[in-house]
């Protein structure tokens, strides 16, 4: 038995790399069909064969079950180069934000940057040119628009019916056509003193001739009351003062008249 | 590109502080190092903490690393006393998975009949037993099982990595599973 046994032992140790190396099947040709016949001769190889290849079934049983199921676990280097540290996990699919990208992207083409950067700075004066373009066109139209309003009181204004302040002798009567009805002639006989005359063009397009402003004329200011149109124009009119005689009453007076418009409005 | 990199030419460049090599390096290994751990120690959160500390010890000793052993020479090297560390570690603290399933061997194999009917407890059970027996092994022995078994790397492979004869190696492989054999017939429930 002992003889059995060592001669057993002996003939296993002989075959100890045959029997590892068939049993992985790493064995190369000529090495299996030697091992295989001595299977066939050894009941004692052929046992142990056996044995062997249970345990490696429970050994793979093992791993197939504790292990295969398991995910790698994460490995975090601390590295003393870089910030932070590096993660198995999140290398390959690298957490760079959308700016590393960008700028990754505009880094690796210099020209593209520098045409990118001239553009955007073209567009930024033609816009700043444009809207200081527009201002101004805007201030202009604004001016001309109320110079058109101020002298647009009517419809029939023009230049020849402009009122201007004259000092004629004018007859004393001065008429004035009615309009509507809402006018009232005045005239005032003054044939000693020099009268202003002012034309007016009343709503309908007549011209009212003849306001004959004279030193007295308190009922101008009922007229002019009737009319507040005629009046509009008059107020919006410069006065001319062709020849004025420097006589203190009549600049008061005028004065006075124009006041007076101004405050029937 | 790192990818065409060998073993040998990423450490070179992870010495010279090309963190992106080292990188390359561990995605290369972590697998087979996780998988080297936990044959090893049998469980996974000591077999995760081992494969960590063994790419952390890696790269603090990379200026250390002599070019004449290979990559995954010195990295098993690494794993392997990191993992009797920590089991060294646990055996400390009296948390020894090692121990406890020598305290629970013979309430397992009391009787057969006290077992749970259930094909999974019975499978349990008999994973247990597997994982006991191979963690009762020399740590020599257990690194060739472990290696031809869960990495699944072959007899030359374990050679190189290990600098070893590959006639040693095969040696190393047919005593490992002899004495497996013997351990677990002893056992009363049938191993396959």
């Amino acid at each position: 038995m002992l003889d059995n046994n060592n001669n057993h032992n002996n003939s296993s140790c002989a075959f100890a790399e045959q029997t590892v190396s068939y049993l992985y099947g790493e064995a190369n040709a000529q090495e299996k069909t030697v091992f295989e016949t001595h299977l066939k001769s050894c009941a004692a190889c052929s046992q142990e064969f056996a044995g062997f290849g249970a345990i490696r079934s429970s050994i793979s049983e093992w791993r197939n079950e504790e292990f295969l199921s398991l995910a790698t676990p994460s490995i975090e280097i601390p590295y003393e180069n870089t910030q932070g540290f590096y993660n198995s996990k999140t290398v390959s699919h690298a957490s760079s934000s959308w700016f590393d990208k960008l700028r990754n992207f505009w880094s690796h083409s210099p020209a593209l940057t520098a045409s990118a950067s001239f553009a955007v700075i073209a567009i930024c004066i033609g816009i700043i040119f444009f809207a200081n373009k527009s201002s101004n066109d805007l201030e202009v139209a604004g001016f001309d628009n109320k110079n058109t309003e101020k002298t647009f009181a009517s419809p029939t204004v023009d230049e020849e019916m402009k009122p201007t302040l004259s000092t004629t002798d004018a007859p004393e009567k001065s008429i004035a056509e009615p309009n509507n009805g809402n006018q009232e002639m005045v005239s005032q006989k003054n044939p000693t003193r020099k009268s202003t005359v002012v034309k007016a063009v009343n709503n309908s397009g007549n011209t009212v001739k003849g306001l004959n402003l004279t030193a007295n004329t308190p009922k101008i200011k009922e007229v002019n009351s009737g009319n507040k149109k005629m009046l509009a124009v008059q107020t919006n009119i410069i006065p001319r003062l062709n020849n004025v005689e420097e006589d203190e009453d009549e600049s008061l007076r005028l004065a006075e008249l124009l006041d007076d418009g101004g405050d029937i409005e | 590109m790192a990818t065409d990199l060998t073993d040998e030419q990423l450490v070179e460049q992870a010495v010279n502080e090309n963190s992106e090599a080292f990188g390359e390096i561990v995605k290369r290994w972590e697998r087979k190092i996780f998988a080297l751990c936990f044959g090893m120690l049998g469980r996974e959160d000591e077999a995760g903490d081992a494969a960590q500390e063994t790419f952390i010890s890696a790269y603090k000793s990379l200026k250390n690393f002599r070019g004449d052993a290979k990559v995954s020479s010195w990295l098993h090297r690494i794993a392997v006393n990191q993992c009797l560390t920590v089991k060294r570690r646990a055996k400390t603290r009296s948390e020894s998975f090692l121990d406890d399933e020598n305290n629970q061997e013979e309430k397992v194999f009391v009787a057969p009949s006290r077992l749970s009917p259930a094909r999974t407890t019975e499978q349990n059970e008999r994973l247990k037993i597997v994982r006991q027996a191979v963690n009762s092994l020399p740590v020599d022995l257990r690194q060739v099982v472990v290696m031809k078994e869960f990495e699944e790397m072959t007899f030359q492979e374990i050679s190189d990595t290990l600098d070893l004869p590959l006639s040693t190696i095969k040696s190393r492989l047919y005593t490992a599973l002899k004495q497996l054999r013997m351990k677990l017939e002893r056992m009363p429930l049938e191993v396959v």
